[in-house]
């Protein structure tokens, strides 16, 4: 990056309220097996910037790829003209002395060396000697293995003084293998579709024990194929911490983004069953719930110092011991509803405005070891890795499809049962949180994959969770 | 982007290959104006310039990929490439060899200039403005030029340029009842929006009554066009790929292998003749219309270079793999239309279930083809024929072998183009072309 945003800034010529510039640079370097052969070996080198203005309470913006200093000054003109001609049809008249402060600091992602520094030949040998212990068994019919390293560069100025500079490096790592037989096939992965990724750097790559997993991974999947299917009935359910990503993501991390309860994303993702008067008040799971948005954990995916509206991120509870009491809502959900929430605007790349987004949503441990949660059941079922979500637009009504499923009967773990599903309605169903694992149960995830927004964005988001028991809930398993 | 601009930038960025390498060059594009709105008041305002360009660098049998951005600055963009190009180079040493892999044969150019009449972009939001109602539209505008090209190393050279808007946005009344509306076109007329407005209005108005509440059991279900297209979206995950049905995890398979049939009245095609979007693929190959499901029997899965290549078979150039992994999709499929008239789709009917549109979709067993989802927006219940009551949002778990075998009753003859929405990697082309069906037994769940 050889342009000076500080010195285009000082040449802006229109009189704008506030003008900022967010640069992102990100390289994704990414390797994946077919079989016992490399498949696919890819770049992404995308850099551009998101030009974000404010004039007569409007915000307007304009992206371009296009580095160049006379562009970028044409395009800050041409939004603020845009903003001016808008601002008679503002949702809401911002202030910049309420929503663009002027923050500023920097954020690295923990790490003693980059995925950078990581050759392909380095990526392609880990991959192959997973790829060659997947295909062991002989009912594999295919194995893949992707590796995904990403660096992510983002700064941020503007004409109030902000001056950021956050640079993560991540890494997803996924197995997975197929299984097939006359009459059935099963998938078997590492903790569900991309679950498991990191901000992390090379030595966690190399460190990775690849060949236990992708022997679990195909072992469970031969294991499944020879299973029955989960029975169907109302039953205790025991969630695995990979399974309690997407059920914590879709039932509270969704219905608590305070764009949707203002109404932004009814068009596409939806409302919320959860109003703004329900902050402080409504029960919302068991008292054994404690929610907290979290960008400071080293190392899980979505940990950072500012969001993209330049605002300090810190720890906050959203759920305390089963109470709502706060909206995941960045700077201009908070002054629009009145109702205080976190750092989370965010925006996927330079192409795409901030918006209110998941970080890291976590649900924190509670005191039952895995024995006694295990041991406290006399019929349930223990589910594993996510492989189905589905939910409605107010995030009520949901249906989730595991991976990998096995029996617990009189309190020990029984047979292996394949195509687990459960579903349930969000404020029961965590309402029957019965059991929550203690720190040895706690394991931590994430997802690149959220989507939302208008135009659409995909964003990277955490989660960690411990085990934990819901007391009756409808399970069933396949054709 | 101008068509000789992005080929000028392809002929340096061949220029600077060596006499062993070969490459392909495939840009996405767009030039587009986005207004967002809640409660009919502007949200968010925003333009979007962003062109990116795939590059494949072949040398033997290795291959290497990188995406970078570009503009339309000729110098700026043939840095960027030439600078991917370096870095690929040094990678080809430490790549594998792959028998899998070939470069693309040469193809006769296509290039389609798709221009229309868009409004001006310091008019729309006055010109919309004018037609909304006070506090119940949400929703996006989005419009200007979506391009595509491609150019290989060996002489193939394609462009697709559209003009194209799309309104994209629902009718919320004070109940929450909800009306959604997709206006896409490449000419502007104020009076025809005003027109489609003030159907969705009255729409709206109709479902001003108490909600009903359904038990989970079986249905007979009319299902509008855009709902039975979200159902065959599903087709191109784990389904219509040859690749997904060789591993094992296709929803096909049944159909492929244990001859298993769906209705006669249901027939897929993956078709371009209406050029809504760019008939070649990102190596330059061009389709041509391929049937998939005839009259309910299995014919074709959709096969890239690669797969036929692994499996000895013959490519009909479906697409790689997109930046999601996912390969040999759906890019421009057809439903053939069936002899129920539209005007007698309610006394077709008679007693059940009318579904304008359905919700978040997800596969519940995916080689039983069962499909889980929600329904949304204008859904109610009918009897004798006559619309009843909006019902509450309920959960459906079917296999589609099931609502397309067996439980399909009649297929409309009104086929209807629901266009691309998603805009995860920027405005797209193209549509899914379906009918309405008529099904018995279709199942809610909760």
């Amino acid at each position: 990056m050889s342009l000076n945003f500080k010195k285009i800034l000082s040449k802006i010529d229109y009189p704008a309220d506030w003008v900022g510039i967010r640069y992102v640079e990100e390289i994704q370097n990414s390797l994946s097996t077919n079989n016992s052969d490399v498949d696919n070996i890819k770049r992404n080198c995308s850099k551009g910037v998101m030009i974000d203005v404010l004039v007569d309470g409007q915000f307007a913006y304009y992206a371009t790829p296009y580095l160049d200093e006379q562009h970028i000054l044409k395009s800050i003109h041409t939004a603020c003209e845009n903003a001016k001609r808008a601002s008679k049809y503002s949702i809401y008249k911002f202030t910049q002395e309420e929503v663009r402060k002027g923050h500023e600091g920097t954020y690295r992602t923990k790490c003693s060396d980059s995925v950078m520094d990581l050759s392909i030949s380095d990526v392609k040998d880990i991959a192959l000697s997973g790829a060659e212990t997947l295909l062991r068994p002989k009912e594999i019919v295919h194995a893949a293995v992707s590796i995904e390293l990403v660096q992510r560069t983002t700064k941020i100025y503007s004409t109030s003084g902000a001056d950021i500079d956050q640079k993560m490096d991540m890494a997803l790592i996924e197995l997975s293998s197929t299984a097939k037989n006359k009459l059935d096939s099963q998938t078997r992965s590492n903790h569900g579709m991309r679950g498991h990724c990191y901000q992390t750097g090379a030595t966690f790559v190399k460190d990775y024990d690849i060949q236990k997993e992708a022997a679990m991974v195909s072992d469970q999947a031969v294991e499944l194929l020879l299973a029955d299917q989960c029975p169907t009935e109302i039953t205790d359910l025991v969630l695995a911490p990979d399974q309690m990503m997407l059920q914590i993501h879709e039932s509270i991390g969704h219905p608590l983004e305070l764009d949707r309860i203002l109404g932004d994303e009814r068009n596409f993702a939806g409302s919320s069953f959860v109003s703004l008067e329900d902050f402080g008040s409504l029960q919302y799971g068991s008292d054994l719930m404690n929610i907290v948005f979290d960008p400071t954990i080293d190392n899980q995916l979505a940990t950072y110092a500012f969001d993209d509206s330049g605002m300090p991120a810190t720890k906050e509870y959203l759920i305390k011991d089963g109470i709502l009491v706060r909206g995941l809502g960045g700077i201009e959900s908070q002054v629009r509803s009145n109702v205080d929430g976190v750092s989370n605007l965010r925006a996927s790349s330079w192409n795409r405005i901030p918006i209110d987004r998941m970080a890291n949503i976590n649900l924190l441990p509670g005191s039952s070891t895995r024995d006694e949660i295990i041991g406290s059941i006399e019929r349930g079922v223990y589910m594993e890795s996510n492989r189905s979500w589905s939910i409605d637009d107010y995030r009520n009504k949901f249906q989730f499809g595991c991976e990998y499923g096995r029996m617990i009967e009189n309190g020990e773990l029984t047979k292996v049962v394949k195509n687990p599903n459960y579903r349930g309605i969000t404020n029961p169903f965590w309402k029957s949180l019965h059991m929550v694992g203690n720190e040895d149960t706690f394991e931590v995830f994430g997802t690149p994959n959220c989507g939302k927004g208008e135009p659409n964005q995909v964003e990277r988001v955490g989660h960690a969770s411990p085990l934990c028991m819901f007391k009756d809930i409808q399970v069933f398993g396949g054709v | 982007m101008k068509k000789d601009i992005f080929y000028t930038i392809c002929t340096k960025a061949f220029d600077y290959l060596n006499s062993n390498e070969q490459l392909t060059l495939f840009l996405e594009g767009e030039d587009s104006q986005y207004f967002r709105f809640n409660d009919s008041k502007l949200r968010q305002s925003g333009i979007i310039e962003d062109f990116n360009i795939t590059l494949s660098l072949y040398h033997d049998n290795k291959s290497l990929q990188s995406m970078t951005t570009i503009s339309s600055d000729i110098d700026f963009s043939v840095k960027n490439l030439t600078r991917e190009i370096d870095v690929l180079r040094a990678s080809l040493d430490a790549t594998p060899s792959n028998s899998n892999i070939v470069f693309p044969d040469k193809f006769d150019s296509v290039e389609i200039d798709a221009l229309g009449n868009l409004p001006q972009r310091d008019q729309i939001l006055d010109s919309l403005m004018g037609v909304i109602d006070k506090n119940v539209l949400t929703g996006v505008w989005s419009s200007g030029k979506i391009f595509r090209g491609c150019c290989t190393s060996s002489g193939t050279k394609h462009w697709f340029e559209k003009d194209s808007f799309l309104f994209d946005f629902s009718l919320i009344d004070e109940k929450e009842n909800m009306v959604k509306v997709l206006y896409p076109n490449s000419d502007w007329n104020e009076s025809d929006f005003n027109r489609v407005y003030r159907e969705a209005s009255h729409q709206l108005s109709l479902m001003n009554k108490p909600r009903m509440e359904l038990k989970p059991g079986k249905y007979r279900t009319w299902f509008e066009p855009f709902a039975v297209a979200d159902f065959i979206d599903m087709f191109s995950w784990n389904g219509v790929s040859e690749s997904s049905i060789r591993k094992g995890s296709s929803c096909l398979i049944k159909m492929r292998d244990k001859n298993k049939n769906l209705s006669p009245l249901f027939s897929l095609d993956e078709s371009f003749e209406n050029m809504a979007t760019a008939p070649f693929n990102t190596r330059g190959e061009v389709s041509n219309t391929i049937p998939i499901i005839s009259e309910g029997v299995f014919k074709n899965a959709l096969i890239n270079s690669k797969t036929a290549k692994e499996y000895n078979l013959v490519s009909n150039y479906a697409e790689d793999d997109n930046t999601w992994g996912m390969g040999e999709y759906l890019r421009s499929p057809f439903i053939h239309g069936g002899l129920l008239d539209d005007n007698d789709k309610l006394k077709a009917l008679d007693t059940g279930l009318f579904l304008s549109n359905i919700h978040y979709l997800n596969w519940s067993d995916n080689l039983g083809g069962r499909i889980t989802g929600l329904t949304r927006y204008v859904c109610y219940w009918v009897e004798n024929g006559e619309m009843v009551a909006p019902i509450k949002t309920m959960r459906f778990d079917d296999s589609f072998y099931n609502f397309f075998g067996d439980n399909l009753e009649a297929v409309g003859s009104k086929v209807l183009g629901r266009p691309v929405i998603d805009t995860y990697d920027g405005r797209n082309p193209g549509e899914t072309n379906c009918p309405g069906i008529l099904v018995n037994d279709f199942e809610l769940t909760l």
